[in-house]
């Protein structure tokens, strides 16, 4: 429920308070909040979608006055993250966001005219990764393991419990943490927001492949742990720290093995054998269940 | 009973031409300040990446004396969630600038943190040149007009005690 008032703070005042008018039973099942313009704000919830109770529709200015909150009314810093289509928030939420792109060249320059956001509710599930641990366990460190699923099914909340048991308790290993998108440890003004475990050390906002290259040079990990792989350039960087004895824990999106022979980018990780073992997601209602199996 | 009247009316028009000059001057250095101030915004948004309230929050306790209040109305509405677009012109509108001044410095409502900081920089180097011959001519105003109310406030006086003499 604490998470939830939280998430809502960034909502402009006349959509806040019915927002946080809500049950606490419902407060706490909120995942989403989703905004349109032009349509009443919606709440995501594990069973469906259902509209704000006394709310009127959003509009542009309510959008504008979004992002003024969310930015701390300074997109100049926020710049990088609103052309990568999300914010990430105090607390770990994310604020995600569309609208018309300005383009510079090939790269987003500016977001424009918002026109549907979705504040997602940081929820942290500790112990979620507890009962998949065994099953990742070499000797002292682990099995190179990939995390499979579709988006919302819960990938990196598994992936930052995974590195809270790792690198926690006597014989925590040093997790070195890639978070380019700000979502695992969702850093804010310098000081992690969720739980990483007491062994864990985080690099921000920077590319994956370069982040990795940091952490071996700098941090001598014992586990490289990214959040999903979309790029070629990360293969090749994890395939390196793998060749330099670094066990990797890793997301990416897909339903199931099939997809992984699918995608190229996957084919040739799995050809190069950079995983061992393969955790798939399924959503069941509102629950989730998690099978490891290996890979050859 | 006199000697107290051409005392009075002294006093009062020494008062008048104070007044008028003190008015002055507080525009001049409201309009120093706020030079000041727009030259740390251009150094902060080249070197790094602090946002707004904490930016106006350094300006409401750090800058000049003059403008300090408008800083801090800033800040005081922003903690209100309203936007900066509005608070900026009402802010204004409480100073003694008149309205050609404050509409050189009403852009600064719509431009601060909307931008990238590139294009910040760049709007607040235009207000910066807009700005300086303002508060040049301003000085050379407040010099003249200082000089000519207190000739106007010691002749009235001295006129007025004639007269009641």
């Amino acid at each position: 429920m604490q998470s939830y008032r939280q998430a809502v703070q960034v909502l402009p005042l006349n959509l806040r308070q019915p927002a946080l008018r809500l049950s606490p039973e419902q407060m706490q099942r909120v995942e989403e909040v989703r905004l349109r313009v032009g349509r009443p704000p919606a709440l995501v919830l594990p069973e469906g979608e259902m509209c704000l109770p006394g709310c009127r529709v959003v509009e542009r200015e309510d959008m504008e006055r979004l992002v003024e909150i969310a930015s701390r009314w300074s997109v100049h810093t926020v710049l990088e993250q609103l052309c990568r289509g999300f914010l990430p928030l105090e607390g770990g939420h994310r604020l995600g966001l569309c609208g018309t792109a300005v383009m510079k060249g090939e790269r987003v320059h500016a977001l424009r005219d918002i026109s549907c956001a979705n504040l997602r509710v940081a929820r942290q599930r500790p112990g979620v990764g507890l009962p998949l641990v065994p099953q990742l366990r070499r000797g002292k460190g682990i099995y190179s393991t990939l995390i499979l699923a579709p988006p919302g099914a819960g990938k990196t909340t598994l992936l930052r419990d995974l590195i809270r048991v790792l690198s926690d308790g006597e014989e925590g290993l040093r997790v070195g943490v890639v978070d380019e998108r700000g979502e695992l440890a969702a850093v804010c003004r310098g000081q992690a927001q969720l739980d990483l475990g007491e062994r864990a050390d985080v690099i921000t906002d920077c590319p994956k492949s370069v982040g990795i290259e940091l952490l071996l040079r700098g941090m001598s990990p014992q586990v490289l742990a990214v959040d999903e792989i979309t790029a070629r350039r990360d293969v090749c960087a994890m395939a390196d720290a793998v060749g330099c004895g670094v066990s990797l824990l890793a997301t990416a999106h897909g339903s199931g093995r099939e997809d992984l022979e699918r995608r190229s980018i996957y084919r040739e990780m799995l050809e190069q054998g950079l995983f061992q073992r393969l955790i798939t997601i399924r959503v069941c209602g509102t629950q989730r269940q998690f099978g490891v199996e290996e890979l050859a | 009973m006199r000697a107290v009247g051409v005392f009075l009316v002294c006093a009062g028009s020494l008062w008048w031409s104070l007044r008028a000059c003190g008015r002055r001057r507080l525009v001049l250095e409201l309009l120093e300040d706020l030079v000041r101030a727009v030259e740390y915004l251009q150094r902060e948004l080249s070197l790094g990446q602090r946002p707004l309230p904490e930016l106006l929050e350094q300006l409401s306790q750090q800058g000049g004396s003059a403008a300090r209040a408008v800083f801090a109305h800033c800040r005081e509405g922003l903690h209100r969630e309203e936007p900066f677009s509005r608070i900026w012109p009402l802010a204004l509108e409480q100073t003694a600038l008149d309205g050609r001044q404050r509409r050189a410095l009403e852009p600064l409502g719509w431009l601060l943190g909307r931008y990238d900081a590139t294009g910040q920089g760049e709007a607040l180097s235009r207000l910066h040149r807009v700005l300086e011959p303002m508060v040049e001519r301003c000085r050379q105003d407040t010099a003249r007009q200082v000089r000519l109310f207190s000739i106007l406030g010691v002749t009235a006086g001295g006129f007025l005690s004639l007269t009641l003499i």
